[in-house]
């Protein structure tokens, strides 16, 4: 009868032992059912053993060692105690997209730090695809094939967009700050179709679109991590229209992502979204190239190694209309 | 059942809004007699209590299965078969604090058990592979042992220490020493 319970119950349940990883764990040795359904908890489990590794100066790439098993079976009761842990993951609901923004914040936080930085983006990467899978399985809907740890097999590039420069005047002087968006490319897999996302949700592109068709599925679900599942289903019937968001929701994360969590990238993007956040990180001083409508902010003159200008990708109506957002209209990120 | 019962029931409130008034019996037919009675007797104990807000899910915090008042803990006092049926007939009928208490006494009967025990308790084959579990077993082997286990062997081996101390008629002094030094 257990098993039989629809899935979403059985995470409500779940979720009222998120107090307790050890039970959470044995919970999930039971059966199948149970293993699937608490494999992300796990996952978070293992982080944060990760991170108390690192800050105890251990190798955080010893996580399956000897000595990693020892040092966690010896504070087994510490991880027991600490319930915050848990309630800021399983609690937020796996699939939740609170748990998302926690994470991305905990990237963004460690962003300075190389090796906090792949520990936490390896936990994004591995969290995102769990998601997928596991939110899949929470609504009933048919799932993708995909593996569990630790890429997306249809995501085929990630490449970095520079969207504007946003001035900002403080007492130190006044500061530029780049904004740059991650685009994604994507197979989905179920409807044979080439996808185009940008993390900041400003557009979605997809290739041979048909306004009549719902979305493929694998869109829905990319919207569902980012929270911008309100875009989906707008009265327009064209997919561009759904760019329409508030400034607000629209820069929620523009350089929080790092291409990696998202899925596979080249070195040579990945070197650039390194490089690219350290820019960002350090404001630069240098003034944007006033456009043609001599516009204080301007398309970034900013030539990436291995990735071409993106903006020719997209619509002339709506680079323009990136040229005209205000510094008012953007979440600025310090 | 008077209107203000059976609006604990999202599904029963929508229908009623939706038909409006009428004598007709509205049709349940996932629930079955004896479980509707169930949920009948939950509602009308529970007939003046605030309804649940759309937000309340949102708070974490709240999220704790030790909270059963004494008249739901009798309640809820069930076989595992009728458990199971009351949680999905309240799923059914969305009478979200009659699933609450279910989940959570589900949630609380598996605390503290080992796989087999829970397996033992709700009738779950256990669908793993020898290869499967013990692949399972070293991923998560830091909790291979339940801490009450280790400490209860350690239990074990000092009263078997103890005794042998005492049939060789030294007294404690060994013991002592040794637990001291151990």
């Amino acid at each position: 009868m257990f098993t039989s319970l629809p899935s979403e119950i059985l995470v409500d349940i779940f979720l009222y032992l998120a107090d307790d990883p050890i039970d959470l764990v044995l919970t999930s040795r039971c059966c199948r059912l149970f293993h699937r359904a608490l494999h992300p908890a796990k996952l978070v489990i293992q982080y944060f053993a990760g991170k108390r590794l690192h800050k105890d100066g251990v190798d955080i790439n010893a996580e399956r060692s000897p000595e990693f098993l020892a040092y966690f079976t010896d504070r087994r009761d510490d991880l027991r105690r600490n319930r915050e842990l848990m309630r800021s993951s399983i609690c937020s609901r796996v699939f939740g997209k609170r748990i998302a923004t926690k994470a991305l914040e905990r990237a963004t936080l460690c962003r300075d730090d190389a090796r906090e930085y792949v520990l936490a983006e390896r936990f994004l990467s591995s969290w995102i695809v769990d998601h997928l899978e596991l939110g899949n399985y929470a609504r009933g809907l048919p799932r993708l094939p995909l593996p569990i740890l630790p890429d997306f097999p249809f995501i085929t590039g990630v490449r970095l967009v520079p969207e504007f420069v946003v001035r900002k005047t403080n007492p130190d002087g006044d500061m530029e700050h780049v904004v740059v968006s991650l685009e994604v490319s994507a197979v989905d897999t179920t409807v044979g179709r080439f996808i185009v996302v940008n993390s900041t949700g400003q557009y979605w592109r997809i290739q041979e679109e048909t306004p009549d068709e719902p979305f493929p599925y694998i869109v829905r679900q990319l919207a569902d991590v980012r929270g911008y599942e309100h875009w989906l289903r707008q009265p327009h019937g064209r997919y561009l229209s759904l760019l329409k968001v508030r400034p607000h929701q629209r820069f929620a994360y523009p350089l929080q992502i790092h291409p990696r969590i998202l899925g596979h990238s080249t070195s040579a993007e990945y070197g650039c979204a390194r490089r690219t956040i350290e820019r960002y990180t350090i404001p630069i001083v240098t003034p944007a190239t006033p456009d043609a409508s001599g516009s204080p902010t301007g398309t970034l003159p900013i030539n990436f190694p291995g990735s071409s200008p993106s903006t020719s990708t997209l619509p002339t109506a709506y680079i323009m209309q990136k040229r005209t957002v205000a510094v008012s209209d953007v979440e600025v990120l310090e | 059942v008077d209107k203000e019962v059976a609006d604990r029931s999202v599904l029963l409130k929508n229908m009623l809004e939706d038909v409006g008034e009428s004598d007709k019996p509205i049709p349940l037919p996932n629930v079955t007699g004896k479980v509707l009675k169930k949920v009948i007797t939950y509602c009308e104990h529970h007939r003046n209590d605030p309804l649940p807000q759309p937000d309340d899910d949102l708070d974490d915090t709240k999220r704790r299965s030790d909270d059963i008042d004494d008249w739901d803990a009798d309640f809820i006092k069930v076989d595992n078969d009728q458990l199971f049926e009351l949680i999905l007939a309240a799923n059914y009928m969305d009478i979200k604090p009659l699933l609450d208490l279910g989940c959570k006494t589900v949630a609380n009967m598996i605390k503290g058990k080992t796989p087999e025990q829970i397996r033992e308790m709700f009738n779950i084959e256990n669908d793993f592979t020898p290869e499967e579990e013990e692949q399972i077993r070293k991923e998560n082997e830091y909790v291979s042992l339940p801490l009450d286990d280790s400490m209860m062997l350690g239990g074990i081996a000092c009263l078997l220490y103890y005794s042998l101390c005492i049939a060789n008629q030294s007294g404690c002094q060994h013991y002592h020493r040794w637990a001291s030094e151990s």
